[in-house]
């Protein structure tokens, strides 16, 4: 065999091997008692995904660019995201006309609990964009082991920071406010 | 009021968060220690990955619902609530299996069962720290109601 064949078999064998937990890491979220590698972190892009809507559209992450945007995982489940949803939509009231978009991501998954995602948001009149999320997503941003998470992210699409769990709705305003001012600005990036 | 404290279904450190027994038979539950729960504090946050979709359809879907048309009534404490349910076999079934999965959906909860002697009632405690009460009130409001 040829040295140039065998230099191609070993680049290709050596891609496919750096591929392939990339793939793995990307399809499958990690379990639970599994410690998380936490690559978001304040200053790094925001993973784009693309969901359905409940609307029946595909909506990008990326179709918010230029916008500050809460993106907020949910379930209709999740006692505590229920208690935080109010919030959210009086936040995205008093601040939408500044740049702020929330972006719901419901990671009710299964049969039964998926159809009650637009009947509960109807009943509790969101108005801000609910998106059906997956797995795959979640493991985007680092698996979401947690509802509520919210990732707060900057008009420049860099994270600006996160919150696990619900907090107060006054931090969840502090958030809003950091991740609408200009980058040089910012400080304290919120983390819980 | 003398009770008697029973451990169930597994739920060991459960007992480090539940007042002293006043029963001269049973000795008190030893105090939280530094290792346990009480040091790590997680979020007021769902675990999504505890449960299955079949066990979180049957936690939330049947065991919540069920309870609730059970519960015969509440107390108010200072951080938290306390559910009342009947005696029987049959709830108190109910009730632990409910416990089990709270305890690893939800494990911002301090849970304590606490079951009257002489088939006294079952009492379901939901506490832990500053702003469970609230999160309790806002989401449990129909728990809370009479």
């Amino acid at each position: 065999m040829r040295p140039g064949v065998l230099f191609g078999v070993a680049l290709a064998v050596t891609a496919a091997a750096a591929a392939f937990p990339t793939r793995l890491s990307a399809q499958s979220p990690p379990p639970a008692a599994t410690p998380r590698i936490r690559s978001i972190r304040p200053g790094v892009k925001a993973p784009d995904f693309q969901l359905e809507s409940i609307d029946g559209k595909m909506v990008k992450l990326s179709d918010f660019k230029g916008k500050t945007v809460l993106l907020n995982f949910w379930a209709t489940w999740c006692g505590p995201c229920r208690a935080e949803m109010p919030w959210l939509v009086d936040l995205y009231t008093k601040y939408r006309d500044a740049g702020l978009e929330i972006v719901g991501v419901s990671m009710d998954q299964n049969a039964v609990h998926r159809p009650r995602v637009v009947p509960y948001i109807r009943e509790k009149n969101v108005t801000y964009t609910i998106l059906y999320g997956n797995d795959r997503v979640a493991a985007a941003y680092d698996g979401v082991p947690l509802l509520p998470t919210s990732f707060f992210i900057g008009s420049d699409g860099k994270i600006v920071g996160e919150f696990e769990g619900i907090k107060t709705k006054n931090d969840l305003e502090l958030g809003v406010l950091r991740a609408l001012a200009p980058p040089e600005l910012r400080s304290g990036a919120p983390k819980s | 009021m003398r009770t008697i404290l029973v451990a169930l279904i597994g739920l060991p450190s459960i007992l480090g968060f539940v007042p002293a027994s006043q029963d001269d038979d049973c000795p008190a539950p030893p105090p939280p220690s530094a290792s346990t729960a009480a040091k790590r504090e997680s979020p007021l946050a769902c675990d999504r990955m505890a449960l299955s979709d079949a066990e979180r359809t049957r936690h939330f879907d049947e065991l919540g619902p069920t309870l609730r048309k059970l519960k015969k009534s509440v107390r108010e404490l200072s951080d938290g609530y306390e559910f009342e349910f009947p005696a029987d076999r049959a709830s108190l079934a109910l009730v632990e299996e409910w416990v089990a999965g709270e305890r690893v959906c939800c494990p911002f909860f301090d849970i304590t069962l606490r079951l009257e002697r002489e088939g006294g009632p079952v009492w379901l405690r939901l506490t832990g720290r500053k702003g469970v009460k609230h999160f309790i009130e806002v989401d449990g409001a129909a728990w809370i109601k009479s």
